[in-house]
């Protein structure tokens, strides 16, 4: 008897800190470009890819919008270029519940320039290394102005502020290669493989000299037979350069964010199964 | 004078009154694979910058709600290629240019 009380009382107190039937699911969270929001045709579209590809109930998603104003602080400083409000269409979506590896799902029907593996590679510079990301817009766009959303998700899951060194030097990864496919036409996961080869190359031994940086991606080039400018490669040398530079910052937000995203895969945030199982677990132990 | 200089002087000078529809051609207008982009400068239209809902009706297809963002306003594809209708609503006269040319980067 005095064991059905107890239990009865451990499932009052679940109940109490069960969430409401209001509360959304702090794993899953998406970021509307402006114009997008701002249209209730466009947002449906884009709302439509997340529902059929995420296989979310938008009522459990937390969303933020992403303004030109934010955009164009990043944009401004890497490629001189500032966007108004109606320019902001990539969207995404951020699903922390899917958590084993770091995966982006890109609408490649819409998104034309960045690719799946470009988002991959500027997130792990960023530090990021777990997560599933879903990219789209409701009309064809470069896809851009998607990173800048995709890290306010993960800033918005994990509560954890992501430095803005990092930020800046993902962003200008992103944004130097949509300069390069754009201009010399270098097709885009070629140029996205020659990034990750190289950065992983100048992580290895920890390459901060410009020079190195630049034969290493001569050699990748060359090796490769890829067709790019040298004002390209020292354009993607900078950008690289920048991304060894910040190693530090990316450090300290990897350890602040080791609590939400655990080296096992698995989020920390609140999960049903997670709880029944703690409940089950107590009911057995008293 | 080609096709979109005599546009241009058509629409230069247009009176646009309260409720009054104004139909708008868009035989000229510029066909992405998802969008087809009409400019109209804002300023022109007497509407502040910034965000307006349009009423936009087209023949055959009903009627659809856009928005007005900056000076751009984007049409979908799946608007037919015949005259369009925008009925914004505003009072009193208003002149304004209307021009064709290419939709800004979406990114």
């Amino acid at each position: 008897m005095k064991k059905i009380t107890i239990a009865i009382l451990a499932l009052i107190l679940v109940g109490l800190l069960l969430p409401t039937g209001f509360a959304t699911d702090s794993n899953l969270v998406a970021t509307y470009g402006e114009t997008t929001f701002a249209s209730n045709d466009y947002k449906s579209i884009v709302d439509a890819f997340f529902v059929n590809n995420a296989n979310v109930n938008l009522n459990d998603v937390n969303s933020k919008v992403i303004t030109a104003d934010q955009v164009n602080q990043v944009s401004s400083g890497i490629t001189g270029k500032s966007y108004s409000s109606s320019q902001i269409f990539s969207s995404a979506l951020l699903d922390l519940n899917d958590n084993d590896n770091l995966e982006v799902s890109v609408d490649k029907s819409k998104i034309t320039t960045i690719t799946g593996q470009m988002y991959i590679s500027a997130l792990k510079s960023a530090g990021i290394t777990s997560g599933h990301v879903y990219v789209t817009s409701p009309i064809t766009a470069t896809g851009e102005s998607a990173l800048a959303g995709i890290m306010n998700a993960y800033e918005e899951a994990t509560d954890v502020e992501i430095p803005e060194s990092v930020k800046e030097a993902a962003n200008d990864e992103i944004y130097t290669q949509a300069e390069i496919v754009e201009n010399s036409g270098v097709d885009a996961d070629e140029l996205a493989s020659l990034v990750d080869q190289v950065k992983q190359e100048v992580s290895k031994d920890n390459v901060t000299d410009h020079d190195t940086i630049v034969n290493i991606i001569n050699n990748y080039v060359q090796n490769n037979n890829i067709n790019i400018t040298n004002v390209d490669i020292e354009n993607l040398a900078n950008t690289i350069e920048q991304v060894q530079n910040v190693q530090g910052d990316v450090n300290y937000y990897k350890d602040q964010v080791s609590g939400f995203l655990n080296d096992d895969g698995s989020a920390d945030g609140f999960s049903l199964d997670g709880l029944l199982n703690w409940v089950k677990s107590f009911i057995n132990g008293i | 004078m080609g096709f979109n200089s005599q546009f241009f002087l058509f629409f230069k000078y247009i009176h646009i009154f309260s409720q009054t529809p104004v139909t708008l051609p868009l035989a000229d207008c510029r066909y992405d694979e998802d969008v087809c982009c009409y400019i109209i400068g804002s300023k022109e239209l007497g509407l502040d910058a910034g965000t307006h809902k349009l009423k936009v009706s087209y023949p055959g297809e009903g009627t659809d709600a856009l928005n007005l963002t900056g000076n751009v306003i984007l049409v979908t594809s799946s608007l037919a290629l015949e005259d369009v209708t925008f009925d914004y609503g505003e009072s009193g006269v208003v002149n304004y240019t209307a021009e064709h040319g290419s939709v800004d980067l979406a990114i």
